[in-house]
This record gives C-alpha cells, sequence and structure tokens, in this order.
C-alpha cells in the first residue's frame, strides 16, 4: 500500500510539480521542433517515455556498481552516454526488425528522443534522488509522461501562436517560448515556493 | 536507394547556403534557430554563469565537431551519431577536470548542466546537417561563427537577467529602483529568450529592408 501511494505522488510530483520540460526546462528545443507536426505527438511522446523509463532502469545497474567508486561524478556522463548510445541502436534495430522499410520515416525521431536533455537530464537527477528500482522506473516513467504533457499543450496551440494575427516580430519561436514561459510560471506555482510580497 | 546513396544525392543538392554573417543575427542559433535553450534558461541567470556556460559549449562543441568532422561518412548514420557522442562524452572529462581546477565552485554549481551539453543540438544534429556538408575550412568558420552567436546571445541574457533581477552585475548595484526576481527563475529564462529572440527578428527585418 505505501509503495503505491508513493507510487501515485511521485507521478504527481514528476507530472505537475517537477515536470522535466516546464519546471526544469529540459527537452525544451525538440519540445518547439515537434510541435510543429500534430500527428507525430504521440509516437514521439511515447518515444520519450519509453526512452527515460528504459535508460533509468540501466541508470540504476550502474548507480548500484559504481555510485562509490572514486571521481564517479567526472566519469558518469560518460557512462550515461553509453547508456543512450546502447538504447539508441538496440531500438534502431528493434524497429528495423519488426517495422521493415517504415524504419525510416520513425528513424529521425528515434534520433531526438534519445539524445534529448530531457532523458539526459532525466537520469542525471535520478541518480540523485532515487535508490531503488522501482523508485527509478517510476521517475523516468514521470518524467517522459510530463515531457508529453508539455509538448501536447505546446502542440495544441502551436498554430495559434503562428498565426498571421501575431504581429511578425512575435510569430511562431519567440511567442512559443514565452508561452512556455507563462506555462512554466503556472507549473511554478504548483510547487508553492512563495514569491516576494510588495 | 541505399542510405549512402541517398546522402550522396544530399550532399549534392543540400539547401543550405553558407553564410557565417547571418549566424549572429537572423540565423542566430539560440534566438533565431532555438538551439540548446535549455541551458540558457536554466544557468544563464547572471552574467558570470553565462560566461562560464559559453566558454565550457564552445570548447566542448568545438572539440567534439574538430575531432568528429574526421569520422567517414561511409559509416552508417546510427553509429555516425553514437561515434559523435561518445567523443562528446570522451571531451567532456579534461574539460570538466580543467573548468574544476580553474574555478572548483561554479563547476560545483553547474550541476548537471554541464554534462547536458554533451548531447546539445550542434554535436547530434547540426553537425549531419549543416556543418559537415560544407569544406573543412567553411566548417570551421561556420562552427565558431554558430558558437560565436550563441555565446553572444547567452551573454546578453545573463547580464539582463541579473540586472533585471537584482538590480546590479557582479554585486554592483546600479541604482535600479525595481526588481523583477522572477526573472531568474526558469520561467523568466523562457520569457528572456522568447523577447529578446522577437527583438532580434525585428532588428534584422530592419537591416534587411535598408540593406535593399
Amino acid at each position: 500500500m505505501e509503495i503505491i501511494k508513493s507510487i501515485i505522488v511521485t507521478l504527481f510530483v514528476m507530472i505537475f510539480t517537477e515536470n522535466i520540460a516546464l519546471s526544469r526546462s529540459l527537452g525544451t528545443d525538440t519540445i518547439v521542433a515537434v510541435s510543429k507536426n500534430r500527428k507525430s505527438i504521440f509516437g514521439f511522446s511515447a518515444a520519450v517515455t519509453y526512452m527515460c523509463t528504459a535508460a533509468n532502469i540501466l541508470v540504476w545497474l550502474v548507480e548500484r556498481n559504481f555510485r562509490n567508486a572514486a571521481d564517479y561524478r567526472t566519469y558518469q556522463p560518460v557512462f550515461y552516454i553509453c547508456i543512450l548510445c546502447v538504447l539508441y541502436f538496440v531500438t534502431i534495430m528493434l524497429v528495423w526488425k519488426f517495422m521493415g522499410d517504415r524504419i525510416e520515416s520513425i528513424r529521425k525521431y528515434i534520433h531526438f528522443a534519445v539524445f534529448n536533455s530531457a532523458v539526459l537530464g532525466t537520469m542525471l537527477l535520478s541518480s540523485v534522488d532515487c535508490r531503488s528500482l522501482h523508485e527509478y522506473v517510476i521517475y523516468g516513467l514521470g518524467s517522459g509522461l510530463g515531457y508529453s504533457l508539455a509538448l501536447y499543450l505546446t502542440a495544441s496551440v502551436y498554430d495559434r501562436l503562428n498565426s498571421e494575427r501575431v504581429p511578425a516580430a512575435f510569430r511562431g519561436y519567440p511567442l512559443i517560448m514565452i508561452y512556455l514561459g507563462i506555462l512554466s510560471m503556472a507549473f511554478f506555482g504548483l510547487s508553492g515556493m512563495p514569491l516576494g510580497t510588495f | 536507394m541505399s542510405e549512402q546513396e541517398q546522402l550522396r544525392e544530399q550532399n549534392k543538392t543540400s539547401d543550405y547556403k553558407f553564410s557565417p554573417a547571418a549566424n549572429f543575427l537572423r540565423k542566430n542559433p539560440l534566438l533565431a534557430c532555438g538551439l540548446a535553450v535549455s541551458p540558457a534558461v536554466l544557468y544563464a541567470d547572471t552574467l558570470e554563469n553565462a560566461i562560464i556556460l559559453s566558454m565550457f559549449m564552445t570548447l566542448l562543441t568545438f572539440l567534439t565537431l574538430t575531432i568528429s568532422s574526421f569520422i567517414p561518412r561511409k559509416i552508417v548514420y546510427t553509429s555516425r551519431v553514437i561515434l559523435y557522442t561518445l567523443i562528446g562524452a570522451l571531451m567532456f572529462v579534461p574539460i570538466y577536470i580543467l573548468f574544476s581546477k580553474i574555478m572548483p565552485e561554479k563547476t560545483v554549481s553547474m550541476g548537471i548542466i554541464a554534462p547536458l551539453l554533451i548531447t546539445n543540438p550542434f554535436i547530434v544534429s547540426r553537425s549531419e546537417l549543416q556543418f559537415f556538408r560544407e569544406s573543412k575550412g567553411k566548417m570551421f568558420a561556420d562552427i565558431l561563427t554558430t558558437l560565436a552567436g550563441y555565446d553572444i546571445a547567452v551573454i546578453i541574457i545573463g547580464f539582463l537577467r541579473e540586472l533585471l533581477s537584482t538590480g546590479g552585475i557582479g554585486g554592483q548595484l546600479y541604482g535600479i529602483k525595481y526588481t523583477f526576481s522572477g526573472i531568474g527563475y526558469p520561467f523568466g529564462g523562457f520569457l528572456a529568450v522568447g523577447l529578446l529572440a522577437a527583438a532580434v527578428r525585428l532588428i534584422s527585418r530592419l537591416v534587411r529592408r535598408k540593406s535593399k
């Protein structure tokens, strides 16, 4: 029962108050790039969630064996990049085996999903916050779902932010950044941090 | 058509036009193209942090791209990208040790930002889409101007965020009466990038109109 409670709380925190894209601003360049095409949102979100969760399982294995090694923090990124490279290779092989010709259309999304600051950021943050395997898994899953929420919220207004009615200087990317800033402010408020009083 | 034949075709008819001067304004990687936004938003909340971030990013990216440019194109795309990031990770270690020796507290304060720079878009995607399609001379000019454009943008953002959030730079106050402490937070970073991006777009349009 305690584990179920901690899973629900962790998921809620990772999706809302500690949202990887809006509270920690990781993976925002891919959000801006992918939100242009609504058809790819679901697939890309699923790919990022899968990468965050699978990578975190491998991070747990590495942390179990090397956490207390000397100078580990200096060499930690090398281990994590190796994990991402293995994941990328394995995913490409699996997609090629099961989807055959469709790999050409999917490959660039796998590429952006793996080498994404949201995935690497999740791995680095979970190495600090998590200890047991289920914590790593839930952390990765929550990060991926939080990223998916941010992507969906951006893609749903992309056409409006890019419309002719918006002044040319703000159209598209500048207004998307301002929109992400306002969303980030709203999510930041969920964390309960008091702002200065007047 | 095999992947290598496709790449040969793409290299022949690339839409990319070499214009290094545009990397500072019209094609600024941070303010126009939206590349590597996360480090600028998260870490460049003061001028000092922005300078450190730009130094780390430039050193890591330039060395990684220089070495990666020698990887033969006949290796499949999937393996090439894996090699680029592995080279980035290997370059990270000595650069991190160097920064730890020169400025140990600031390097620790970078936290996860430093390792995140290994998978920055210049290494992971711009390399294949732009840099490695050019001759070596043009490639170096392009890389250096792109990184310089990014660094200038990050430093301006750090300067403005510190000035507006604290009323001064590096502890030196300038008598600014009203400050906006929120601009030091990540949401303030997004707003700063968005507003500066709009300003850069306006300026580049005015410059283009004048030159016509």
